[in-house]
């Protein structure tokens, strides 16, 4: 069973700030949504994970810098000198 | 009194690979420092939406290196993780790294590197991205975020808590400063290139994490003070609370973090959109064939080649670059002991006198290996004598410029008077106050001063007299 | 005056290029008709005037001067608002992503306006391709052209009702469980989803990395054909492509195919459904191929893996929606940091949310092992029957949905009901394989789709075998809007 905490300590994991409605609307179905998720429960399965996506090493991306030309976080965007401006952060540098 | 206590000390190392080109997953430049905030970005280190990252080749390469250097196994398949939490500096709110709970898929595992008087294992090597930088402006309501360093390459690299003196942890870093130096992975002395967190326990007590140390030098002293502090609370039957610490590098202290530093849920999982890298025997074996030089190999070759003492080779090849200088000066003029003797004893004291600015070396020296191997040519073919050699040798250092042995005998008038070299400490003396200021607390600085008055005098000066000279006065 | 807008792809290129109208002239009656029916239909975001415009005029001046065209000249391509597009705005239907404008292409999207395509518009989606009706965008349900008072399916809604009401050419959609077919079977298109990685992910807004490919969607195979002949393709922006033998081709014959019917989907299907596919299976039998039904049990476990899976992956690609490069507009100044991404993060909507949570609480440490793991590996089971059952028939057929589309509305409050829908397609998306939604017929004037699968790489025995049927069966599939 799922609950209500439950719920609300995954929505600070997420970032996410459910209110006091959503969280009892959230109860039900979430649960609802886990419980159908137990049927793989019965399953006993000796196969190792599915990563059947495989690169060798050789193939991989070659050691070289390349400028990226257009601008990427648009000039106007909460900057100041070229830095980003954020909310505050707990530690001081 | 506890006099005794068994302690156990463990260190988990970052070292960004300063070697590559590139970042870990985007083309962006590896090296960040020269560029202006939020200059060296594109999509893919920026975190924006419907972005991949592209492993870079030369990163497994090198990590490589630095396993079989630190006798690691290397598995054939390595994996990477996402490791999830939220940060101002994290542009996915996750980081890209190797795990090995489900299974061993990092890089490499169980090695071991000696370090002299002793040995420690190493848990585990990994690949990983480095977070963007953020700063904090006193007084704003804000923080400042630049991503340049975002998406740069570490290593990491944790051994398992083998330690046992803060003396053992210095000559294993050094070691390993040297090694990555050798395997051209890491320039240790660029500015962030190096982190260090340890973990200690004295006897029984809990755990005490130390974070925050970005220099290897500070690694001895964080752990002394830590191991003081727990020692004293020990005699006072104080419980050591097990937590993690941040060491203050100014005021050289272990302080409580003040984050609450809450139990970490990460949810690792494998990243899907990096296919398992597959790295074959055959790549291993031309890997092991194409290592570089390692320090240790480096100074048995130093010992039986060019006849070195051990206490000379060991101090050569603590730097891969001091290293190069004496092998390429030697090559131009074969006198390895003199060569080697010169660098040691002389050259090495205007090093440190410039090792406060970062990245510092013997590199930024003007005297050349060559100058060098001139200067030892003159001795040995009796042109000049030692002591007008050192003189050369002085004015060369400072200036660039190598007086030549004709020159010298006409130019070299020396000046003994003591009235005429004091005016031209004088002289100098009032032209770098600062310098002087700092003379007076650090006793290595007198030497920037008589290079000064050399430079002053031509070198016409004895460089011995006019120091004592120099410090007579400073002590006025 | 829409007499160009229903046209095929190969009948615009054709016309195009032998001059028998202009580029400039076929785009304007697409703007023109989407002007008059989209106010009714809303299938598109945000409609790129003045560039197609332009476009299309270059087109034809390049025609008049004698030099060289693309191989898909002049057609109008929608573009699901997943995809990024570069100088053009990029929501996903979402408020959190709300002002943002990528400033890189897509690989799909370079590779369409190297063979000259027009790039028409963005086309809506459930938020975040989460959902399989298009009622969780922000900007409100797309309606389909057979019945305004019906859902499209979803989440590539708005691509699939643009193509049946003649609004574009054809429209590039995205296909995590269902997104690209399930749409397309609603709206009696052709929707196809290729084996995963085939198709470059560049630039595709991620919802669930390891189960999503972009697809096509065209009024006839042969344009689905075209489409993938352009955008398929080794890319060396996304590791998680491969080397394939393209191009397709439209011309061969897709007789004596070995095909089996894979009756676990029929038997959950609403009668009228399972009546059309029955029938379907009648005419492949009788163009002479082999056709037999088949019950795979582990199918049972599909779904709860997909779940899974896609939740998880979604809870982790959504992390980094924190405002502070892009998205929309929010002074950071004064916040502390926690409280500003919470604040920011209230954006997403209900089922975005909801899928988040799940995805988390799979992922946490008590849970991994339980759930994801074992999902990842009831995808290597599926994957090893299903290669077994490839070494017998050339494709499998079945439903693309166990139900007629419904009105607007009907189950929005259930989002488990929601999830059922998609009980037909995950299989593909779990095992990476391709599979294609044909129209197959209608019931009460409401469409019905074929689903055409089979194993990785082989798209083009599922091509022969869509031809074949689109030739034989000819269904109408020209909406009545």
């Amino acid at each position: 069973m799922v609950s209500k905490d439950e719920i609300k300590h995954l929505g600070w994991l997420a970032r996410l700030d459910l209110s006091e409605e959503e969280l009892l609307k959230y109860e039900s179905q979430i649960d609802r949504i886990i419980r159908h998720f137990d049927i793989l429960d019965g399953l006993t399965l000796d196969i190792l994970e599915s990563t059947y996506l495989t690169k060798s090493v050789r193939n991989l991306r070659i050691d070289q810098a390349k400028d990226f030309t257009e601008s990427v976080l648009p000039k106007t965007r909460n900057r100041k000198n070229g830095y980003l401006k954020g909310p505050k952060s707990d530690v001081k540098q | 009194m506890i006099s005794s206590y068994y302690t156990k000390i463990g260190l988990e190392i970052h070292c960004q690979l300063t070697g590559l080109k590139s970042k870990l997953f985007c083309s962006c430049h590896c090296n960040y420092r020269e560029y202006t905030p939020n200059e060296n970005i594109c999509p893919t280190c920026t975190g924006l939406p419907g972005t991949l990252p592209l492993l870079n080749q030369k990163a497994i390469e090198k990590a490589a290196m630095v396993c079989i250097a630190l006798r690691c196994t290397i598995p054939n398949i390595i994996l990477f993780y996402r490791k999830h939490y939220f940060y101002l500096d994290l542009p996915k709110n996750f980081q890209l790294t190797q795990y090995n709970a489900h299974g061993i898929t990092s890089i490499g595992v169980d090695g071991l590197l000696g370090y002299g008087q002793g040995e420690a294992r190493i848990r585990r090597v990994q690949l990983e991205e480095d977070p963007g930088r953020l700063s904090y402006v006193t007084g704003s309501s804000g923080s400042l975020i630049d991503y340049n360093r975002a998406g740069v390459p570490l290593v990491e690299i944790v051994t398992e808590p083998d330690f046992h003196d803060p003396k053992d942890v210095r000559l294993f870093l050094n070691k390993l400063a040297s090694i990555v130096e050798h395997l051209g992975v890491c320039d240790t002395r660029l500015e962030g290139a190096v982190r260090c967190d340890a973990n200690i326990s004295i006897g029984d007590s809990r755990r005490v994490e130390i974070k925050n140390v970005s220099s290897f030098g500070d690694v001895e002293k964080a752990l002394k003070f830590e191991m003081t502090r727990q020692k004293a609370m020990l005699n006072y039957e104080m419980e050591i609370r097990g937590e993690t610490r941040h060491w203050d590098e100014q005021r050289k202290i272990t302080k409580q973090s003040r984050t609450k530093e809450e139990e970490q849920d990460y949810r690792y999982f494998y990243e899907p959109d990096i296919p398992s890298i597959q790295i074959d025997e055959d790549y291993l074996k031309e890997l092991h064939s194409k290592m570089p030089e390692l320090p240790d190999e480096r100074k048995e070759r130093f010992i039986n080649y060019y006849k070195l003492t051990e206490h000379v080779s060991k101090v050569l090849i603590e730097h891969k670059d001091l290293a190069d200088y004496f092998e390429e000066s030697a090559k131009i003029y074969f006198a390895p002991k003199e060569i080697s003797n010169i660098i040691v004893t002389d050259l090495m004291s205007y090093v440190d006198d410039n090792s406060k600015k970062p990245g510092s070396t013997i590199r930024n020296i003007k005297l050349s290996p060559k100058q060098l191997a001139e200067i030892v040519r003159m001795i040995e073919e009796g042109i000049v004598n030692r002591k007008t050699a050192k003189q050369i040798l002085y004015e060369a250092v400072v200036s660039g410029k190598l007086i030549t042995s004709t020159e010298n005998e006409t130019n070299f008038r020396k000046i003994d008077d003591d009235g005429l070299i004091l005016r031209s400490i004088e002289n100098v003396f009032e032209t770098e106050s600062l310098a002087v200021r700092d003379a007076k607390k650090n006793p290595n600085v007198s030497n920037y001063l008589l290079g000064k008055v050399m430079e002053l005098t031509k070198g016409r000066v004895d460089p011995r007299r006019t120091l004592s000279l120099i410090n007579k006065k400073l002590l006025e | 005056m829409s007499r160009l807008c229903h046209l095929s792809i190969d009948e615009v290129t054709e016309g195009i290029r032998n001059q028998h109208f202009s580029a400039e002239e076929y785009v304007s009656q697409i703007l023109e008709r989407i002007a008059k029916l989209d106010i009714d239909i809303k299938a598109f975001v945000s409609v790129n005037t003045d560039d197609a415009i332009e476009s299309a005029r270059r087109i034809d001046s390049r025609i008049r001067k004698g030099e060289k065209i693309g191989y898909l000249a002049g057609i109008t391509v929608g573009i699901k608002d997943n995809i990024s597009t570069k100088g053009l705005r990029t929501t996903c239907a979402s408020r959190i992503l709300a002002d943002y404008v990528p400033p890189y292409d897509a690989t799909v999207i370079r590779k369409l306006k190297e063979s000259d395509a027009i790039v028409i518009g963005k086309l809506n989606l459930d938020e975040f391709a989460m959902g399989s009706t298009t009622e969780f965008s922000n900007f409100g349900p797309t309606r389909n052209p057979w019945n305004l008072d019906y859902v499209t399916g979803g989440s590539s809604g708005g691509s699939a009702a643009a193509v049946a009401a003649a609004e574009c050419t054809a429209s590039l959609g995205s296909d995590t469980g269902g997104s690209v077919r399930c749409p397309a079977s609603f709206c009696s298109v052709v929707g196809f989803k290729p084996t995963y990685g085939l198709v470059s992910r560049y630039g595709l807004i991620a919802y669930s990395n390891s189960l999503e490919q972009i697809g096509p969607i065209a009024r006839t195979v042969s344009g689905v054909i075209r489409l993938m002949n352009v955008i398929s393709g080794v890319d060396p922006y996304d590791d998680t492509t491969r080397t394939v033998a393209s191009p397709y081709s439209s011309q061969s014959a897709g007789n004596h195919l070995r095909i089996a019917l894979l009756n676990n989907l029929t038997v959950n299907a609403q009668p009228e459904v399972s009546k059309c596919i029955y029938s379907a299976m009648d005419t492949f039998s009788s163009t002479g191929c082999i056709c037999e039904e088949i019950t795979l049990d582990s199918l049972e476990f599909a779904l709860a893996s997909y779940y899974v899976i896609a939740m998880a992956e979604a809870s982790s690609n959504l992390a980094r929606y924190d405002n502070i490069r892009y998205g929309f507009n929010l002074d950071p100044e004064g916040y502390e940091w926690n409280s500003y991404f919470t604040k920011v993060r209230s954006n997403f909507g209900e089922e975005v949310k909801r899928r988040i949570i799940v995805g988390t609480y799979v992922l946490s440490s008590g849970y991994y092992g339980r759930y994801y793991l074992k999902a990842q590996k009831v995808r290597a089971l599926l994957r090893r029957e299903f290669k077994s059952l490839y070494s017998n028939y050339d494709v499998i057929i079945a439903p693309t949905m166990p139900i007629l589309p419904f009105r607007i509305g009907e189950k929005i409050g259930d989002p488990v009901k929601i999830y059922y829908m998609d009980i037909d397609t995950v299989v593909s998306n779990l095992t990476g394989m391709p599979a294609i939604s044909i129209p197959a017929g209608f019931s009460n004037g409401l469409p019905i789709g074929l689903q055409i699968m089979s194993d990785e790489f082989q798209e083009q025995k599922i091509f022969d075998a869509a031809l074949l049927f689109e030739r034989t069966a000819k269904i109408q599939v020209r909406s009545p809007i």
